[in-house]
């Protein structure tokens, strides 16, 4: 084939392009540790690594869910915890209440009183907030769940004097929240205080009107027997069942959400390596391949000077 | 009879002639890099002889040599290897625009950042998700309004700038419109120089080197093809449709597309529409017409899927303030998708029902649009549609690339070789320098001889016994 110069040079022009391009190309890649920088580059791995980002991304979202979740669901925990404390007690002082070496005002006085301490607690942890928002009020979280109010009857103490007893109300509703820790796993969130924790609210109530009012034991009268205090011993620990029911699914769902929450975790890391191995590059590889590239591009600089500028004929004549 | 003075015309002729080889060595040289350029070169022949009569008898003894003289200059051309390299370079420079505009297009979308509608769509969604987890928490509410607008407002500059590529295409149509106009004029009047320089038996070789050029880019641009007639010129037609024809040349234009009056077709000025095969043309209009047309109308899809889904949900359920019945997204599609500018952090639904600040129902159903398969006839999810559109494109980005690179190849092979036979090479230059120059030398010293013969005839004869 006959060679002109133009051909030399183009060629020569063209080397050093594409060349330098595969130099950049591989700059590019260990400058952004990424195998690919446009999806022209490589569709089907891009593509993986936009789904792999989005599952990511998802993933995240639910082990915000699994976590905040959990948080709450401890503190409801806590709240039952602490309420038991309260029920532990309750139970002895209806016990000791039931003594019937007391005396009246000694019931009235330093039992009824203490009691008394024991409902406004109970009320205080029926009260508990997580995050600003309070655990057992149903879907009404900016609403305290309990509140005591004074009865519209009087009754009359021990000695025959007139005194108001305390009437439990539960201000929350009946909304039961759901927190979704995967596409088609979601679990209860609350527990609701009128079911849980009312009846024992109301049972501690009515304890410490009997003691204040030494209604002691059954007398065989269907009117005044559910008030004495004989009775609220069975009706305590009915309602203390009820708290120990409530807390166990607490519970359950709890390690439920931690179980999650562990799964998420390790299928986030899968994930991650996965996104990796997809679009990342092996760096030592590819500095070996850019020093290889780049020799070859020194080379090819050499040879281009070589026949750009190359001794022609004209150099020799004379 | 041979006399001196003829000697002296044969050594002027040869010494004329070759100072004339000279020039055209020296013309091959100063365009040795002119685009266009073929080689020429002086064809030699001896100039007519002149019979000699034979000293012993009167007939002939031969002839004798006239010198040297130019019969023509050649101009080297293999009009086979332009057909070749021109249908080549057509193909090559089709793919070559096509992935020109794809790749510009594919570096402003930047998908595969966190700049891309997909990252943008899973922040959305996870904005959702957790406002879930805490309804009332206005702060979440008015993060959730910033990603909602991020995500409106990325599916909005998508729009514009795919919407502006297309005019700016546009632009560049009526651009190589003109361009294939004013090279069919050049090609047209050349004919008429290159036919009158012919018909008096003249080798118009310099305009014949820029009719080719011509030629070629119009290839390029259309991958027109050329037939040469009889008296020389050119006949030039784009997909059988005669562009140059002797001194005339036929126009093209642009008209307003009668369906989208945004884009502009091609048509021969009155007659009917030019849809190329080949060439720049037919790549600026494939990428305008299919490429970026379906990229829009994608999007199009995807956010009024997205308007629709969220919705639907959205005007059913409640806001921390009541508030009901508003739309999340107003607008209907990718240019006009924003976020309900009536909508506040409060009055984003996520109950289900008036007065549950911690019903958070809706805001899980919204959260959980994102896996729906609601698109493509209930076969994708909002963001594997996109993730689709994205792999087609830079699959179609890819294959330009590729049939780029390799049409662009064979076209620089069928190039080389085309230039092998027609590019002048600077030794071969030299060579036939040095040996026009020592014929050049040869010849002066023959004229000096004669000139000696002429002293000695003319000052130094009939001075015998002086």
């Amino acid at each position: 084939m006959r060679i002109t110069n133009l051909m030399m040079t183009n060629n020569a022009i063209q080397n050093m392009a594409e060349n330098l391009e595969k130099v950049s190309a591989l700059q590019s890649k260990i400058a952004s540790n990424k195998k690919f920088q446009v999806p022209s580059e490589d569709p089907v791995h891009a593509s993986t690594s936009l789904n792999l980002r989005s599952q990511l991304q998802t993933l995240e979202s639910y082990s915000d869910t699994a976590a905040l979740t959990e948080n709450w669901m401890t503190a409801t925990d806590n709240a039952f915890d602490q309420l038991e404390q309260i029920a532990v007690r309750a139970n002895d002082l209806i016990l000791s209440g039931l003594n019937d070496t007391l005396s009246g005002s000694e019931r009235a006085q330093t039992l009824g009183a203490e009691m008394q301490e024991l409902i406004a607690e109970t009320v205080e942890i029926g009260n508990t907030s997580v995050n600003g928002q309070y655990i057992f009020s149903g879907y009404q979280v900016n609403q305290k769940a309990f509140s005591l109010t004074d009865a519209a009857a009087p009754l009359l103490d021990y000695a025959g004097n007139p005194f108001t007893p305390k009437v439990a109300n539960y201000l929350g509703d009946t909304g039961v929240m759901q927190r979704s820790l995967g596409p088609d796993q979601s679990v209860a969130l609350n527990v609701r205080g009128d079911q849980a924790i009312l009846g024992f609210l109301q049972n501690l109530i009515t304890a410490s009107n009997a003691l204040t009012q030494n209604n002691v034991h059954n007398t065989g009268n269907p009117l005044t027997d559910p008030l004495t205090l004989e009775s609220s011993l069975g009706n305590l620990k009915t309602s203390i069942d009820t708290l120990d029911q409530y807390r166990t699914s607490n519970g359950a769902r709890l390690r439920q959400v931690t179980s999650a929450s562990n799964f998420l975790e390790s299928v986030k890391l899968e994930t991650q390596s996965l996104l990796s191995e997809n679009e990342d590059i092996n760096l030592a590889e590819s500095i070996a391949l850019l020093a290889n590239q780049q020799t070859t591009y020194e080379a090819v600089l050499e040879v281009s000077q070589r026949a750009i500028s190359a001794l022609s004929l004209f150099d020799y004549l004379r | 009879m041979p006399t001196i003075s003829s000697g002296i015309s044969i050594a002027l002729q040869a010494v004329l002639t070759q100072s004339q080889v000279l020039e055209i060595t020296e013309h091959n040289i100063a365009n040795a890099s002119t685009p266009g350029y073929r080689r020429q070169s002086a064809v030699l022949v001896t100039d007519t002889p002149t019979s000699i009569n034979g000293a012993d008898h009167l007939l002939g003894a031969g002839q004798r040599g006239g010198g040297v003289t130019i019969e023509k200059i050649q101009r080297f051309n293999l009009s086979f290897f332009d057909g070749r390299y021109r249908s080549v370079s057509a193909e090559a420079k089709n793919w070559e625009s096509q992935s020109e505009i794809l790749s510009q297009l594919e570096a402003t979308l930047a998908e595969n950042t966190d700049d891309g509608l997909i990252p943008k769509l899973d922040q959305f969604w996870a904005g959702w998700q957790s406002l879930s987890n805490d309804p009332t928490n206005t702060s979440l509410r008015t993060i959730l309004l910033d990603d909602a607008s991020a995500l409106a407002t990325a599916f909005n500059r998508r729009a514009t700038q795919i919407t502006q590529l297309r005019s700016d295409l546009n632009l560049t149509v009526g651009g190589q419109v003109e361009e294939i106009n004013s090279l069919a004029g050049q090609v047209a009047q050349l004919n008429g120089e290159i036919s009158r320089v012919l018909s008096v038996g003249e080798q118009p070789n310099d305009l014949m080197d820029k009719r080719d050029l011509a030629l070629d880019r119009l290839a390029e641009l259309t991958g027109a093809v050329s037939s040469e007639q009889k008296n020389g010129e050119m006949m030039v037609s784009i997909g059988g449709h005669v562009l140059v024809v002797g001194h005339d040349s036929f126009k093209l234009e642009t008209r307003a597309n009668a369906v989208d009056t945004s884009i502009k077709d091609v048509y021969w000025q009155g007659g009917q529409q030019l849809i190329p095969t080949t060439g720049e043309l037919k790549g600026t209009l494939e990428v305008r017409d299919s490429v970026l047309t379906g990229q829009l109308s994608g999007l199009n899809t995807l956010s009024s899927g997205l308007i629709t889904q969220v919705n639907s949900i959205h005007t059913t359920g409640f806001g921390l303030n009541n508030a009901t019945g508003l739309n999340f997204f107003s607008g209907t599609n990718a240019a006009s998708i924003s976020v309900n500018p009536a909508l506040d952090a409060a009055s984003i639904a996520t109950s289900s029902a008036a007065g549950q600040e911690g019903n958070n129902v809706i805001a899980l159903q919204i959260a959980g649009l994102k896996s729906v398969k609601g698109m493509s006839a209930g076969t994708a999810t909002l963001n594997e549609f996109y993730n689709a559109q994205i792999t087609q494109l830079g699959v179609t980005t890819q294959r330009a690339a590729n049939n780029d690179y390799q049409h662009g190849l064979v076209s620089k092979a069928l190039g080389d070789q085309r230039e092998s036979v027609v590019g002048v090479s600077l030794d071969e230059e030299a060579a036939n320098m040095a040996k026009a120059q020592k014929a050049y030398q040869a010849a002066a010293r023959v004229l000096t001889a004669y000139d000696e013969l002429l002293d000695l005839v003319i000052n130094n004869m009939g001075l015998v016994g002086r």
